[in-house]
């Protein structure tokens, strides 16, 4: 047998499917040739390999690391609400002012039109005593202080 | 804390329960993924990816299968999509190899020397190349039935096939192994 037959035959030969005649010409050339012998032997070696399992062992901080990730993905995952929400936000905020701004001054607006009507003067010299007063109060502690 | 309460505990925010499974399913989710992806660190940061989705999708678990189950196949198609996301980086990477095909993809495969025998490390990255050129239900069946205590019937259930399906899965992709790596070493021996 030459090599090219070999190789042909060497797939039935591992898998133990040829008849003894054959299989015997088969071994005899594996004896004589180092590369067809090293093919044969290193595809068994390959398949070995394949049924021998390395196992890991458990990693002791596993929990932790799980832990640590699922908290930093929900702190991240506030942060780009807070990113979507915050000019939302603000501009509600905005909104809801213009519109208290805007409802106050004509709810004003309308108020001292009726004050307008009937008490307009009393309110203004009240509003002026008022304001007088805060000025005598300030001078006259600082008065009492000097003394 | 039978799988009932693992799972009711979870569904409700204890934390005690989530812990449990985690300490008592990471070994085999860790060896699973392992059987994929052939490195360390990648298994851990998949196990890790695996109990997340356990922990987000818990409450679509009905327990019409085992949790066990559940754990292989989250794994294992977590395993297998960062498998094809790196083929294909390394696809990109690598473009020059890739079209000289005929062998595996490997950029090593040229420095085989045929004067002295392979070391364990090598073989394993042939026959590693050798799985992944399996269709995907034999590389599954095949990687999964490597598992240290798992069944055949574990296995059906896990790809939702029968035994018998399993059965000739695993022995087809033991013939299709042999095949790729006798045309390799054929192709790089001399
Ligand atoms: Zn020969």
């Amino acid at each position: 047998m030459i090599c090219k037959e070999v190789h042909k035959k060497m797939n039935s030969y591992l898998s133990e499917k040829l008849n003894k005649a054959t299989f015997n010409e088969f071994e005899l050339h594996l004896k004589d040739c180092a590369s067809c012998r090293q093919i044969i032997s290193e595809v068994k070696n390959t398949m070995t390999l394949a049924d021998r399992t390395e196992e890991l062992s458990a990693d002791p901080f596993m929990f932790t690391r799980i832990q640590a990730q699922i908290e930093n993905r929900s702190t991240e995952r506030n942060r780009s609400w807070q990113k979507v929400l915050q000019p939302i936000a603000v501009t509600m905020i905005m909104l809801v002012g213009l519109f208290a701004g805007v409802s106050l001054g004509s709810k004003y607006y309308n108020d001292s039109l009726q004050l307008n009507a009937n008490e307009y003067v009393l309110e203004s010299e009240d509003e002026e005593i008022y304001l007088n007063a805060l000025a005598y109060e300030s001078i006259e502690t600082f008065l009492l202080t000097d003394n | 804390m039978t799988e009932q309460d693992i799972v009711s505990g979870i569904k409700s925010g204890d934390q005690k329960a989530f812990r449990f499974l985690v300490d008592k399913y990471q070994k085999m989710v860790l060896n699973t993924c392992f059987q994929f992806v052939k490195d360390e660190d990648d298994a851990k940061d998949l196990t890790q990816d695996v109990f997340i989705e356990v922990f987000d999708s818990i409450h679509k678990f009905r327990g019409d299968s085992k949790l066990m189950t559940w754990l292989y196949r989250i794994a294992v198609n977590k395993s297998l999509n960062f498998v094809q996301r790196n083929k294909r980086k390394r696809l990109f990477g690598n473009l020059e190899s890739f079209f000289s095909s005929g062998n595996f993809n490997d950029e090593s495969s040229d420095t085989y020397n045929a004067d002295k025998p392979l070391d364990d490390t090598e073989r394993s990255k042939y026959l590693y190349q050798a799985i992944e050129s399996l269709s995907q239900n034999q590389r599954i069946a095949f990687s999964l039935h490597n598992l240290d205590g798992i069944s055949y019937a574990q296995i059906a259930d896990v790809m939702n096939v029968s035994v018998s399906s399993v059965e000739s899965l695993i022995h087809r992709a033991k013939v299709n192994l042999q095949k790729r790596l006798l045309d390799f070493y054929k192709n790089n021996i001399e």
